[in-house]
């Protein structure tokens, strides 16, 4: 709801990878124990989400128990075994984290302790990375990494017509959506009705919303899962919205998409870049201007009737009086629009003046690198700065490459130089 | 031209509603439609199509929308020679769900007024199954005689704007950005008869929204609810009110009927009892009475006797229960009794205990709309303070790297590490990876040269100097502190505090670098009209006392106002605590007790207390209370069918030029309006004048001022023009024009003071 919208249903939490919006309350995750007692002890925890273009779900056990032994110490064991799942839906994709360990730990010390973890991605082919860790007098790690799913034929690459696909998505009529305003500008009752199939029907005061989670827009796109992209329209994808005619001001609206699925990324970017980002999706149209009459307001000079009451009790007229402007404003404030109105029931009775704390929103920067003079380290000037969008800064990075600029670098946030 | 306008519109659209086009012939006529389309790339995308909701899809109509009927709900005596009016306070309403776009100057709207009287065949009965009222006309009753033509439906409903257009404004942007003085409004035709009772009700005008709002299924045409050949009709009401017609209840009658009186015995003051309270009470004490906001002339409010203060000492404070009103704000946690100050007097009076928790009820009363308010102007408060606890952790992170892995490190490794930082003007050769090769502890030369001690750079010389210590120079080069401060002030801006001497103060207080944002909202709504809505016994006790069609002289007790707000921003600071906001301890969000909307002491005006951390210790409650309210010499109170009829009366003073004429109102400081005004519900209304009322009557010290009682100059009346037979729609080419030649102008009667406030001679010996 609200300027974001999102879909996202949690039982227990989410993936670990995916980060939720801000303001969404993150529920802990399901715990279940199996048996009664406290040692041993057996702990069941799962979780499962479901967003608008993922499937997750993980369950962990954790197993504790120990024995005290007088005069030697107390011994434990405690292992776990453990996996997050998160299967991305268009284009499919599927990453696993499983984990294992076990542990022996003598008065709290681990003797014998054995861990392993490791990433498992898919569909085609399956690639399996991770490490497995002994600690026996000492540590000793491996680490493995292990393609399963023969690739000895590179086939041919699948090409999709994305702008086709964009196109039937948009004009598909479950894309379309049209929002009631908030409570407090519906103004009116309204009667249920059966929706008429195939047609949009929204509130003269509401706003018509349109959205897809095939591909982001005026994003330059590089690819659509394992496929390639063809076709007539080519990414970045504009989309304007017409009324009688002529553009409305539409607002955009964001959806999540997995950035791996759509931008070719380094290794260092994919392991660095959080795995979903809200881009642009659709476009919202709220018109709120007014509409007024061209020529047909009338004008009437404000006059009073006066009348005297004089101390006799006797009522005489006494003709018109001007009513100044400066009165009529300072005395509208106290009247029924005003006292009634829809700005003083409610919260906006309490309103007051914003109190200006923001936090800035995360900048980028491409910037040059001048090579150090002696003694000095490299100088960075500031080729162009964007604000919360790091695709769009790599796009203007790309852009200037292959202009034939060197020496550019993207940084973030804080080392944004000033000026 | 020195008199305001009203400015007349016939329609108003917005949203979708504004951009209808004319239906095709195969698209549903009973709802609008749009001309919606895209384009992907410049290619156009077919899309679906698009219909606005129309007549036939509404059942109802909010009930907050109505701000204003004339006459008033249940009036009695309304002239018979006006037309019965309904305001809304959307200017859009009545035309948002007619589905066609406007024939030029005209547009039907979907809503209009009807006046029916109560007669035999007349009944209006609430349908329980769909929650909404219908009419019935039948039987003797002729619905096309009492019902009026709605051909001409387009005429009947218009916007009114109130007020001059700021210099190169529009009326269009003057309407959406001044809310407050437009309404939309509807008028019904029908003449009155006198000394009858009517129902008036707003009903659709279109048939499917009669069928809609009855129940019943749907045509498929845009036909009218009703027509001439029409002689039984049953309609849905949106809203309905009941009045009378007769003699008697136009402004000037009602404003003749008021007299001045001599407020009843003990009015302001209610008996304070506190035997049930579990106080310890010496035999046969009582406590003086509790004197309310509002109280007669010369009215005092005693000091709380000394037992009561001593058996609440002891009770009050954090350790003990009792809450300690204005504790935080004076930095205190416990009050002795011979306290002398504001804080005793507030927290060991019984009394004002008992009006700090009236204060209190009224903020729990309004909890979630304060905790909203205070939560939209706190922006990204939250936001902020996750960056500044991620960055505390940091911070500290950092610094217990630094002090396991850097610091134990000897100098010269040390300002090797610092090296790549300083910004100097050259490299020092002895700082280079050769050199320091060569001199290696275990290297060719150890053992025949003794290598000087590293110098480092100027720079960090200079720092060295300074700072007192190379080392010390070195490490602050290094220090998390520093980074993360200066991390956190990109993104937060000027939130965190930036000279040297404030973070280290900040630092030297809690160890970290940076605090939590707190934050201090402002809340400027006035309280009275909360009290008075809660708890008006307190707000004037007495009022029931005070006789009909009477003017009062009373005065303010800031004693009362300062206890009530400190209740108040002291339940409001818990409250906001207990949901988590970041409230900064030592402000005061409310500081308005009178309502000053609609009159002089504007926002302008200083608030009517000053905030409480601000308050001194050693002055009394009265002390504190520093606003402009605190110049009001009187408060005029009026009680009478005048304010049942017109609630929102204006009430102002002119200055006499003579005792029978005005001075000139075009110069400003011969105009006094009200500081403040309130109401008491039904009929009681009071203003708060800034002149004492031996200067306002006269006589020796000048001539005097006059009363000026007017009707809310935005709600204006409407009727037949008394000069013009002709029906007002004939010729008419809008709305605006029909609006035009119905007005009524708003009536004003002005009364010297000294006729106004002189005394009811008194019949049954009852004395001022």
């Amino acid at each position: 709801m609200g300027d974001d919208p999102s879909f996202l249903v949690s039982l227990g939490g989410f993936n670990p990878r995916f980060k939720p919006p801000e303001h969404f309350p993150v529920p802990r995750r399901l715990t279940l124990s199996l048996g009664e007692s406290d040692n041993p002890r057996l702990r069941l925890s799962a979780y499962l989400a479901l967003t608008s273009n993922t499937v997750q779900f993980g369950a962990r056990l954790d197993l504790y128990a120990s024995v005290s032994v007088p005069v030697v110490g107390t011994f434990s064991i405690s292992a776990l075994l453990g996996f997050d799942a998160l299967i991305t839906l268009d284009p499919l994709g599927l990453v696993v984290d499983i984990y294992a360990g076990v542990s022996l730990m003598w008065d709290g010390d681990p003797v014998l302790a054995v861990y392993l973890e490791f990433t498992l991605t898919g569909p085609t082919p399956w690639h399996a990375v991770g490490t497995a860790t002994f600690k026996f007098l000492g540590t000793h790690s491996i680490h493995f990494d292990v393609t399963v799913g023969r690739r000895a034929v590179e086939p041919p690459p699948v090409l999709v017509d994305l702008g086709g696909r964009l196109r039937t998505a948009l004009e598909d009529v479950d894309s379309w959506s049209a929002a009631l305003p908030d409570a407090t500008g519906a103004a009116v009752t309204l009667a249920e009705h059966a929706a008429v199939p195939d047609v949009v029907t929204v509130h003269p005061l509401g706003s018509l919303t349109v959205t897809q989670q095939v591909a982001p827009l005026n994003l330059r796109i590089d690819r659509y899962g394992s496929a390639r992209l063809t076709g007539d329209a080519a990414p970045p994808f504009t989309l304007g919205i017409t009324l009688d005619g002529r553009s409305a001001e539409a607002e955009p609206v964001r959806e999540d998409f997995a950035q791996g699925e759509y931008l070719d990324l380094t290794e260092a970017e994919r392991l660095s870049w959080p795995s979903f980002a809200s881009w642009e999706a659709g476009a919202r149209v709220d018109d709120s201007a007014l509409l007024v009459p061209p020529s047909a307001a009338r004008t009437v000079s404000a006059r009073y009737e006066q009348w005297e009451l004089g101390p006799d009790g006797v009522v005489t007229p006494l003709g018109a009086a001007d009513l100044p402007d400066d009165r009529m404003r300072l005395q509208v404030a106290g009247g029924a629009a005003a006292v009634n109105g829809a700005w003083a029931r409610g919260e906006r009775a309490f309103a007051g003046p914003d109190i200006g704390v923001a936090v800035a929103k995360p900048t980028f920067a491409v910037v040059r690198v001048a090579p150090p003079a002696s003694g000095v380290i490299a100088t960075l000037q500031p080729e162009q700065i964007m604000v919360d969008s790091y695709a769009a800064a790599r796009e203007a990075l790309r852009a200037a490459a292959e202009a034939g600029v060197r020496r550019l670098r993207l940084v973030d946030n804080d080392e944004v130089p000033a000026g | 031209m020195t008199s305001s306008t009203y400015h007349f519109l016939p329609w108003l659209r917005e949203g979708l509603a504004s951009r209808l086009r004319q239906p095709a012939p195969n698209e549903d006529p009973r709802r609008g439609h749009l001309a919606v389309g895209g384009t992907l790339n410049g290619q156009p995308l077919t899309v679906p199509p698009v219909q606005v909701l129309g007549p036939g899809d509404v059942i109802g109509l909010d009930r907050a929308q109505v701000i204003r009927t004339d006459p008033v709900p249940g009036a009695t005596g309304f002239d018979t020679g006006q037309y019965a009016t309904v305001d809304f306070d959307s200017p859009t309403l009545p035309w948002l769900f007619t589905p066609r776009p406007p024939d030029g100057d005209r547009l039907a709207p979907w809503l209009c007024l009807i006046v029916v009287p109560q007669q035999r065949g007349v009944s209006l009965s609430v349908n329980a199954r769909l929650g909404i009222a219908e009419l019935t006309i039948s039987g003797p009753t002729d619905a096309a005689a009492v019902l009026p033509d709605l051909a001409n439906a387009w005429a009947w409903a218009h916007v009114q704007y109130a007020g001059d257009l700021d210099p190169g404004q529009t009326l269009g942007q003057a309407i959406a950005k001044y809310p407050e003085r437009s309404v939309s409004r509807l008028v019904c035709p029908t003449r009155l008869d006198a000394d009858v009772r009517y129902h008036a009700c707003v009903v659709p005008t279109f048939a499917i929204g009669r069928d809609a709002g009855l129940g019943r299924p749907l045509g498929s045409t845009l036909a009218p609810a009703w027509t001439a050949a029409d002689h039984q009709v049953t309609l849905p009401v949106y809203h309905h009110w009941e009045f009378t017609t007769g003699a008697g209840a136009r402004f000037v009658d009602l404003v003749r009927a008021l007299r001045f009186r001599t407020p009843p015995a003990g009015i302001g003051e209610r008996p304070f009892d506190v035997s049930q309270s579990g106080l310890t009470t010496p035999a046969g004490a009582t406590m003086p009475p509790l004197v309310g906001a509002l109280c007669g002339f010369g009215t005092e409010v005693d000091p709380a006797p000394q037992w009561a203060r001593q058996a609440l000492a002891p009770m009050v404070g954090a350790a003990t229960g009792l809450p300690l009103y204005g504790g935080e704000q004076a930095g205190a946690t416990a009050v002795p009794a011979n306290d002398p100050g504001w804080l005793g007097e507030l927290n060991l009076d019984p009394r004002h205990r008992a009006v700090a928790a009236l204060g209190a009820a009224v903020v729990r009363d309004r909890q979630e709309d304060l905790a909203a308010a205070a939560w939209e102007q706190a922006g990204e408060v939250s936001a902020a303070n996750e960056l500044v606890g991620s960055a505390r952790f940091g911070a500290r992170m950092a610094t217990s790297r630094l002090d396991r892995h850097i610091t134990g490190l000897a100098t010269s490794t040390l300002a090797q590490f610092v090296t790549p930082l300083q910004r100097a003007a050259a490299a020092d050769p002895e700082s280079s990876n050769a050199y320091r090769r060569i001199t290696r502890p275990r290297g060719p030369f150890a053992a025949k040269v003794q290598p000087t001690t590293l110098s480092t750079s100027d720079g960090v010389r200079a720092a060295a100097a300074a700072t007192g210590g190379e080392r010390d120079a070195l490490l602050a080069l290094l220090s998390p502190q520093t980074a993360v401060h200066d991390r956190l002030r990109r993104r937060l801006g000027a939130i965190v505090p930036e000279t040297r001497a404030a973070r280290a103060a900040a630092a030297a207080t809690d160890g970290e670098p940076v605090r939590p944002v707190l934050v201090a909202p402002t809340i400027p709504t006035a309280m009275a009209p909360e009290l008075a809505r809660v708890a008006p016994q307190f707000l004037l006790p007495g009022a029931d006392d005070i006789e009909a069609d009477s003017v009062l002289a009373l005065q303010t007790n800031p004693h009362f106002v300062a206890a009530f707000l400190a209740g108040v921003n002291a339940e409001l600071a818990s409250e906001l605590r207990w949901r988590q906001y970041p409230l900064d301890g030592t402000a005061t969000p409310i500081q308005q007790f009178w309502d000053r909307r609609g009159q002089g002491g504007g926002a302008a005006a200083s608030p009517d207390i000053e905030g409480m951390a601000s308050w001194d210790r050693a002055d009394g409650l009265a002390g504190a209370f520093r606003g402009a309210s605190a110049t009001a010499q009187v408060v005029l109170l009026i009680r009478g069918g005048l304010l049942r009829h017109f609630p929102r009366t204006a009430v102002y003073m002119i200055r006499a030029a003579d005792p029978d004429h005005l001075a000139d109102e075009r110069n400003a400081a011969n105009v006094a309006y009200p500081i403040f005004s309130g109401a008491l519900e039904p009929d009681i209304r009071f203003f708060g004048f800034p002149i004492s009322t031996t200067d306002a009557a006269g006589g020796a010290t000048g001539p005097g001022w006059f009363f000026a009682l007017s009707e809310q100059p935005t709600e204006t009346r409407f009727g037949p023009p008394p000069s013009d037979p002709r029906p007002p729609t004939q010729g008419a080419a809008s709305a605006a024009e029909v609006a035009e030649r119905t007005l009524r102008p708003p009536v004003r009667v002005i009364v010297h003071a000294s006729t106004l406030l002189a005394t009811e001679p008194v019949a049954n010996g009852e004395n001022s």
